[in-house]
């Protein structure tokens, strides 16, 4: 098989720059002219030959090291495998990622828990605390930290803090802070009935139907500014937090208003609207992706590798006549 | 108002462009007082950037390794260190006017991009960053070393093969050719160290190890053309002027990478 030319031009360097260049040239339009290349057909199909071409010249480097090792034994001819050792590493996490690896975007309000995939099952995730530090300033956020429980099915449990750059890890999950934002909750009653709602954005509510419908828009603002009356909130910190609800009928504002917690509105038609509470949400990113250890590993050896290939080749500048093959 | 860090970068520029002047004279006219002052004044445009870095340093009370202006100022003070150790070692005066050029443009940048430097974002506060920077610096200072050399083994080395360089020429082009290359590879080590700090450090923040941000995708551009240069260097063919077409083309994606896709597309690395 080794005689085949397809086999031949498959392991060649030929044909790894050719596949190199190609995949530049597919992220150069991606990037420049903001054509999807990156995910397409065409991009995996370079990609998977690329991962065939970079597996069978690994084979061949170790086999060359091998063999020349049994010669004389000597370091820096295990410099290029290890490289490529490394790089199809790399490959096969990536693959490893993508078929078995999770991800998922919770954002939960302080108190209040979620469901998470663990490598032993699903783990509750209790949201104990949410907190912004700030600069002297009081104004730029330095750090933002979320206090959570993790449990497991058989009751045992952990506590941790994450923040950004400081991910928690409990069962093979990793936990990423990543978002936050204020989460509040209104209640709107009849005369017959109440609905409570838990809201994070602006949000708009129908009170009847038809073209002249009236509706509610209502939104929470955290640093309400008195002295402007705007919607528009001073900070992030809830230094005069307030609920805003504005009532449209035919979209022309009949009514407006400012609410403190606690506080009530009546609307119309003995419709009222009370303002609950309010409290963070935090952004958490719940990852389970066995993958990322292969891939670093890769790393390891890529850089190892280039070391011991190159660390020699820098002084004596000799490329040895087994990868010239 | 401008600050004593612009002050400083500003007549470092202006000792850069004193020290370009000088060795271009050397090239033209050889006197022997002109190499030293050439190297006197690279000292000096050196020191004087080596201040703006401090002083910048202080004012900050970090490393200036956040915005692409703190950026631009170490970069710049890194090829004039470059620049001094290539003019007391090798002499080769005319590598020396390109990378003094290059710090000279960079330095003209940085002034339009001057900053205030705020406070560390959340997602900047990580043992990597400092790393993750300092990787970039030495990469692309290497990568800079490589082009200057690129560019001048073009203009002085005729013959489109290393077998059709003339006798004379033989030895100078050797010497280019092994500095390129070792430039190359000493440049390659670290940027791939860059992106794989880069990767573990947004593996941490942001939970994935490579999101195609602009950035991450032109790093990836880079190392391809020089790993391309390093496969094709082991044909002797390649050797010559084909090999500083490309040390050429990557010095051109490391700009684009520093420059354009910050200015240009934005995305995660968009610090300022």
């Amino acid at each position: 098989m080794k005689n085949n030319g397809i086999y031949k031009f498959l392991t060649s360097i030929r044909l790894a720059v050719i596949l190199l260049t190609v995949i530049a040239i597919l992220c150069i339009i991606d990037t420049v002219f903001h054509v999807e290349l990156i995910r397409s057909p065409l991009m995996y199909a370079a990609g998977v030959l690329f991962a065939v071409n970079l597996t069978l010249c690994t084979l061949g480097r170790v086999q060359w090291a091998i063999r020349r090792s049994k010669r004389k034994l000597e370091l820096s001819a295990w410099g290029s495998p290890i490289l490529h050792i490394g790089l199809v590493l790399v490959l096969f996490g990536g693959i490893v990622s993508y078929v078995i690896g999770r991800q998922t975007y919770y954002e939960i309000p302080v108190g209040e828990s979620a469901q998470v995939a663990g490598r032993s099952g699903t783990l509750e995730l209790l949201i104990r605390d949410f907190s912004v530090e700030y600069y002297e300033d009081n104004i730029s956020p330095k750090q933002y930290y979320t206090e959570f429980t993790l449990t497991k099915r058989d009751g045992e449990s952990a506590d941790f803090t994450a923040y950004v750059n400081g991910p928690a890890r409990y069962d093979g999950v990793t936990l990423i802070q990543q978002s936050y934002g204020w989460s509040y909750l209104v209640t709107l009653s009849t005369p017959y009935n109440s609905r409570t709602f838990d809201l994070k954005a602006e949000e708009w509510i129908p009170l009847d139907e038809g073209e002249d419908a009236m509706r509610l828009g209502i939104s929470f603002v955290p640093h309400y500014d008195e002295t402007t009356g705007r919607a528009v909130t001073a900070s992030d910190r809830a230094e005069n937090p307030r609920l805003l609800y504005v009532l449209t009928e035919a979209d022309e504002a009949v009514a407006m208003e400012a609410l403190a917690k606690g506080e009530e509105a009546e609307l119309v038609n003995g419709i009222r609207l009370t303002f609950d509470d309010y409290r963070y949400y935090t952004g958490l990113q719940a990852k389970y992706d066995p993958g990322v250890k292969v891939i670093f590993a890769g790393f390891l050896l890529i850089f190892a590798g280039l070391v011991i290939r190159y660390a020699g080749a820098m002084k004596k500048e000799q490329e040895s006549a087994g990868e010239k093959q | 108002m401008v600050t004593i860090v612009e002050t400083m970068s500003y007549y470092s520029f202006l000792a850069t462009i004193l020290a370009a002047a000088a060795y271009g004279l050397q090239l033209w006219l050889k006197r022997s007082w002109l190499p030293p002052a050439g190297l006197a004044l690279n000292g000096i445009a050196a020191v004087l950037m080596a201040v703006a870095v401090a002083k910048r340093t202080q004012q900050i009370g970090r490393l200036p390794l956040n915005s692409v202006y703190e950026y631009l100022l170490v970069l710049s003070l890194a090829i004039l260190l470059v620049t001094i150790f290539l003019s007391a070692k090798f002499r080769i005066y005319a590598v020396v006017m390109v990378l003094l050029a290059i710090t000279g443009v960079l330095t003209v940048i940085s002034f339009g991009k001057t900053d205030l430097g705020g406070p560390l974002l959340p997602a900047l506060q990580s043992n990597w960053r400092v790393s993750h920077v300092m990787t970039a610096i030495i990469a692309y200072s290497a990568f800079a070393l490589a082009f200057g050399v690129a560019i001048i083994y073009l203009f002085r080395i005729p013959g489109k093969t290393p077998e059709e360089i003339p006798e004379e020429k033989k030895e100078l082009a050797t010497f280019l050719e092994k500095l390129m290359f070792n430039s190359v590879v000493f440049g390659f080590i670290f940027l791939t160290l860059l992106i794989i700090t880069g990767a573990i450090w947004a593996e941490e923040a942001w939970g994935s190890w490579w999101t195609w941000d602009p950035k991450e995708t032109w790093a990836l551009i880079t190392w391809i053309i020089y790993s391309v240069y390093l496969h094709l260097r082991l044909r002797q063919a390649w050797r010559g002027k084909k090999g500083c077409y490309l040390a050429i083309a990557g010095f051109a994606a490391v700009l684009f990478t520093l420059l354009g896709v910050s200015y240009i597309f934005g995305g995660l690395h968009s610090y300022g």
